[in-house]
């Protein structure tokens, strides 16, 4: 699974995993808007950032062939608007938009693989995001792994009592329905669980979010680095 | 001896009325490990639940010389540390080290106090590489120690185990048991694995349809209850038992 | 419909940012009032559980199955209030961990999906829901996907991608089709799940809160103009353009010329686009204040 794999990658320790996540979050933002700025024509930045990017990939150790093909999510969505573009008599956007859509989308992949996901929230919440939502995400992303793998097993123990003979689609349906609804209840269950194992170690109400990263100087030069080098490849 | 814990005539029912605890008497005392056994929903987590007020029945329950209410249960739980049966459930915060260092934040510890307290404990347990993964990467009997030490660390004076063999393989099992003989804590141990309960119990208690029926040595009442597996005669677990105490 | 970054033009992808920001805010602020620390756990859980639910595939016909989607059902179970929290969440998760839509973007689809299909689901259930409770439920589900679809295909066309009118018409009837299928698995599943435990499912008139109602007839508003743009034929929206003053060159100008417009036929076009966006933020500041102003004076 995506998340699975993403999850093995950002436990790294090249040099861009271990910088502070706000850092790496305020760069991938600062590329995104000049991606997106960027006009259709100036092949040369495109070209530029792509092979920013690649070295990025290179440096932070993952895989680069594995990271473009998982990019590649993208393609179908700007590839069908692509063609309209171009059918519309505007092949210059279309290709700009795919090339752009792929860009960005790598760009966020970079992110999400050298920054393990506790670290990501903890660096949102230091930039602003609202607490409460940092907390849901953190916990939502805690129980993915253990939901998304029961749910496997129940299409897979749906799929062996199939036997062969291709059930009536009403059928089939109700059984999925069923799977749902049972997936509902066991994770209300376990939220119940779950709320009891914190009481019984004295929750007082209030989360306490541990904050392990601090913004260094190294932090600092790294930002500033890849920021001026956005912004005057695409003014230049 | 004054006792750890006390329970004079505990009743609990369901919202939906079904009674699940029916006038519970039970004492434990210091340096003792008690397993409860009987069937499954007989009333045995519901009744550990009781005890750090996570369940809330009627009846008297006294843990260290507190009365259980609304304002002793905060430090109840800091006496009482559980492991739960589902360690998936216990184990809620992104990372292992979140995890351990949960309950000490609860209880007010400055955060780099509590990372190396924590840290220590893991170590102690044999767990001091895992620190920094996250609970789904770990093996069930990994999240299980981790689980323990999230509650060791807490320096409870009664330990709580709700079903701690479940999901463990043999070797697991076996770590787990050598971990529980060390800890000089008194121990309340729920669990269907009749060989735990001879190796680690100096008494157990039989549970039937919310009511406490039993109580004697494990040998005892898995004899008189028939609670053991068909291919291990009950003169094993006698054996066992000996020698242990 | 997670719309990628670079599908969206500057000034579209900037304003939603900027509207859905303080929208967001306020739900939040509720829900931390209503909700505390303590009930995090089952948010964040129940967001686990919409990513496994999408997972199983519910066949629906001539060899395709649909997923849910799950907005509606979050929200029939959990309240709206919390299902829009929930479903903000799992869209950013989205964006970030599986690259389904863009980061700039977010604030986009986060308004689409989150905020404002999610109380278009929950209206008809807060209105019919005691009465009528099988229809609010499969209408809530079907305007959550609806309405949220047709947003950001209005979005889309503000932005100047090219949509000719066949291509146009076609995505409306797609997302006709993908929110009847929510449609039928929410009621199936709702019903199902409230045999489990009848205390699963909300009582509608359990969110008699006015604020919530406010945001959600704003949200149905909203909706129908994001389809009027969306089918390119609001005369009404047209005369509200020109009455407003507002041309293409005033909104779409902008140092981003990637996205200038070029023959005539379009210009009208983008005029009305225009005035639709327009629209759209005059009735969500009305709609803001007016919501504000209730808070306040429920708290005074």
């Amino acid at each position: 699974m995506h998340h699975v794999l993403l999850d093995r990658w950002s436990q790294g320790a090249s040099p861009i995993h271990r910088r502070d996540a706000r850092a790496k979050i305020v760069a991938l933002l600062v590329f995104l808007v000049m991606l997106a700025t960027t006009p259709a024509d100036a092949v040369p930045v495109l070209v530029t950032y792509a092979a920013l990017l690649a070295s990025a990939i290179l440096i932070a150790g993952l895989p680069l062939g594995s990271v473009l093909l998982r990019a590649m999510v993208v393609l179908p969505f700007s590839l069908t608007f692509a063609l309209i573009s171009c059918l519309a008599g505007e092949p210059l956007r279309a290709l700009a938009l795919v090339e752009k859509s792929y860009l960005s989308t790598v760009g966020v992949l970079l992110l999400a693989g050298t920054t393990s996901l506790p670290l990501l929230l903890g660096g949102l919440e230091r930039l602003g995001t609202p607490r409460l939502l940092v907390l849901v995400a953190q916990f939502l992303y805690r129980y993915l792994f253990v939901l998304s793998e029961q749910a496997q097993h129940m299409r897979l123990a749906a799929s062996c009592r199939e036997g062969g003979v291709k059930a009536r689609r009403k059928f089939r349906f109700r059984a999925a329905t069923g799977a749902l609804a049972m997936l509902f209840a066991r994770s209300y269950n376990r939220a119940e669980g779950i709320h009891r194992a914190m009481q019984a170690r004295g929750f007082s109400g209030r989360f306490s979010l541990l904050h392990p990263q601090r913004f260094g100087a190294l932090d600092a030069a790294f930002l500033l680095f890849v920021s001026v080098f956005l912004v005057v490849v695409r003014v230049a | 001896m004054t006792p750890l814990i006390e329970v004079r005539d505990l009743h609990f029912q369901y919202e939906d009325g079904t009674k699940a605890l029916e006038g519970i008497d039970f004492t434990l005392l210091p340096g003792e490990t008690v397993a409860l056994l009987g069937a499954n929903g007989s009333g045995k987590t519901t009744f550990v639940l009781q005890l750090n007020g996570v369940l809330r029945g009627e009846g008297s329950i006294t843990v260290c010389g507190l009365p259980l209410t609304k304002d002793s249960r905060a430090l109840i739980r800091s006496k009482i540390g559980m492991v739960f049966q589902d360690s998936d459930e216990q184990l809620f915060m992104p990372t292992v080290l979140d995890d351990v260092t949960f309950g000490l934040l609860n209880q007010g510890m400055p955060e780099e106090e509590a990372t190396a307290k924590a840290k220590l404990v893991l170590a102690q347990a044999g767990l001091a590489h895992v620190w920094n993964k996250a609970p789904y990467h770990l093996s069930a009997g990994e999240k299980r120690r981790v689980a323990l030490a999230g509650v060791l660390v807490m320096e409870p004076e009664i330990l709580v185990l709700d079903e701690p063999t479940t999901f463990l393989d043999p070797p697991a099992e076996r770590d787990l048991l050598q971990l529980l003989r060390d800890l000089p804590q008194a121990k309340l141990i729920v669990t269907h694995n009749v060989r735990l309960a001879a190796s680690l119990a100096s008494r157990a208690v039989f549970f039937e349809k919310g009511k406490l029926v039993a109580s004697g040595s494990v040998d005892e009442i898995a004899r008189r209850f028939e609670w053991t597996y068909s291919d291990l005669p009950a003169a094993d677990l006698r054996y066992s038992a000996q020698r242990r105490f | 419909m997670h719309i990628p970054d670079n599908f969206l033009s500057p000034p579209v992808w900037a304003t939603l940012d900027a509207i859905t920001i303080p929208a967001l805010g306020l739900m939040v602020k509720q829900a931390a009032r209503e909700l505390e620390d303590t009930r995090v756990p089952l948010l964040g859980v129940m967001g686990a559980f919409v990513f496994a639910a999408q997972m199983i595939n519910f066949p629906v016909g001539v060899g395709t199955s649909g997923h849910l989607v799950g907005g509606a059902l979050l929200a029939f179970t959990l309240g709206p209030a919390p299902a829009v929290l929930v479903m903000t969440v799992i869209i950013a998760i989205q964006a970030f961990v599986f690259q389904d839509g863009g980061v700039l973007a977010l604030g986009a689809n986060v308004f689409n999906m989150a905020v404002i299909g999610v109380l278009a689901g929950y209206w008809p259930f807060h209105v019919w829901g005691t009465r009528w409770r099988r229809v609010a439920i499969f209408a809530g589900a079907f305007l959550s996907v609806m309405v949220s679809g047709s947003l950001a295909l209005g979005e889309l066309l503000m932005s100047g991608v090219a949509m000719p009118r066949p291509v146009v018409m076609i995505s409306l009837a797609l997302f006709a089709a993908s929110a009847a299928i929510e449609g039928a698995i929410t009621i199936c599943v709702i019903q199902a799940i409230g045999k489990l435990n009848s205390g699963f499912v909300q009582q509608p008139r359990a969110f008699n809160r006015r604020t919530l109602a406010v945001f959600s007839v704003a949200a149905i508003a909203l909706g129908a103009v994001g389809f009027l743009v969306a089918s390119a034929a609001p005369d009404g929206i047209q005369r509200l353009g020109i009455q407003m003053g507002l041309t293409a060159k005033s909104v779409l100008h902008t140092p981003f010329a990637d996205y200038s417009v070029g023959s005539s036929g379009e210009s009208a076009w983008v005029r009305r686009a225009t005035a639709g966006l327009a629209g759209l933020l005059l009735i969500y500041a009305v709609c803001a204040a007016t919501a504000r102003w209730l808070v306040r004076r429920r708290s005074a």
